[in-house]
């Protein structure tokens, strides 16, 4: 059972990663359909910028993916 | 250098797909920022609460290894990885739900990343009348609203939603409109007006405005 579990958590964190890049992806082939000059008027609180956001989402899905991956590594070996 | 003059910027897709020619961003914005607390709260407390499941588990000691334990910890991380993933694509999509402001037109776009891209637009000439709605304590404080704006023809009005300065957006509608009035009676009298760009043309050499003229209220007067 504990292989298939971790078979599980690997395939959750393939997964939630290839999700991440394929969102990463479309965002980008839609910013560069609709090239806007950004200012403190359009940014989420007025200095949010989309790329910060774009890089911790890749940054926090990266970690959790790994985490979930080390976790469970140890009961397919 | 004549031809050079007479000559018209083609804004044809410069700043979004389907831009005419002719047409001249005038002002752009999203929604109000406070449209993501009610799901930035949920988020919060539902990620609390499974982070503190998950610090429980690990906390657990001699169970740690069990089948249990693990089918558990699987289920609360995958539970945090979904919870994760629907806070950044909303987060993203905030930056994709855009209302544009042209010399010719109005256009809402409503798009997230997987599931819808509507858009929707309004013509100046066939804009009847804008109200703005802006009732409450928060729309007031925080200074948000939304503009309806209601067209001469049958079909539904356009709803912009919880727009930031409704107020401002309210005159540059109305602005805009004005001026695309004026352009056409120009226009119909054979008068034909040259482009903005070339009126106050101080020499051949600045005959391109810059990107930052085209956008959004820091171009603003007061």
């Amino acid at each position: 059972m504990a292989p298939i579990l971790a078979l599980i958590a690997g395939t959750a964190a393939l997964v939630s990663f290839g999700f991440c890049v394929v969102s990463i992806r479309r965002l980008y082939s839609y910013i560069q359909a609709h090239r806007f000059e950004e200012s403190q008027y359009t940014l989420l609180l007025g200095i949010v910028h989309l790329h910060w956001i774009v890089g911790l989402y890749l940054i926090v899905t990266l970690s959790m993916s790994l985490a979930l991956a080390i976790f469970f590594i140890p009961d397919l070996l | 250098m004549e031809i050079l003059l007479i000559e018209e910027l083609d804004n044809t897709d410069r700043h979004f797909q389907g831009q005419q020619k002719n047409e001249e961003v005038k002002n752009f914005t999203r929604k109000h920022p406070v449209v993501l607390l009610p799901f930035i709260g949920v988020c919060l407390v539902l990620s609390v609460s499974l982070i503190l499941v998950l610090i429980s588990l690990f906390s657990a000691g001699e169970a740690r290894g069990s089948l249990l334990f693990k089918s558990i910890f699987l289920i609360a991380a995958i539970f945090l990885i979904l919870l994760t993933h629907f806070f950044f694509i909303r987060l993203l999509n905030y930056y994709f739900e855009i209302v544009i402001l042209t010399n010719y037109r109005v256009i809402n776009m409503k798009k997230t990343i997987f599931i819808c891209n509507d858009k929707e637009i309004v013509d100046l000439h066939e804009i009847q009348d804008i109200k703005k709605h802006q009732a409450g304590v928060w729309p007031n404080l925080l200074n948000y609203g939304d503009l309806l704006v209601t067209v001469s023809t049958t079909s539904a009005s356009m709803i912009l939603r919880d727009l930031p300065h409704p107020e401002y957006y309210f005159n540059q509608i109305n602005h805009a409109k004005r001026g695309y009035i004026l352009e056409r009676g120009k226009e119909k009298r054979g008068v034909k007006p040259l482009p903005r760009q070339y009126q106050a043309l101080p020499s051949p050499t600045h005959h391109s405005r810059s990107d930052s003229e085209v956008s959004s209220p820091q171009t603003r007067t007061k």
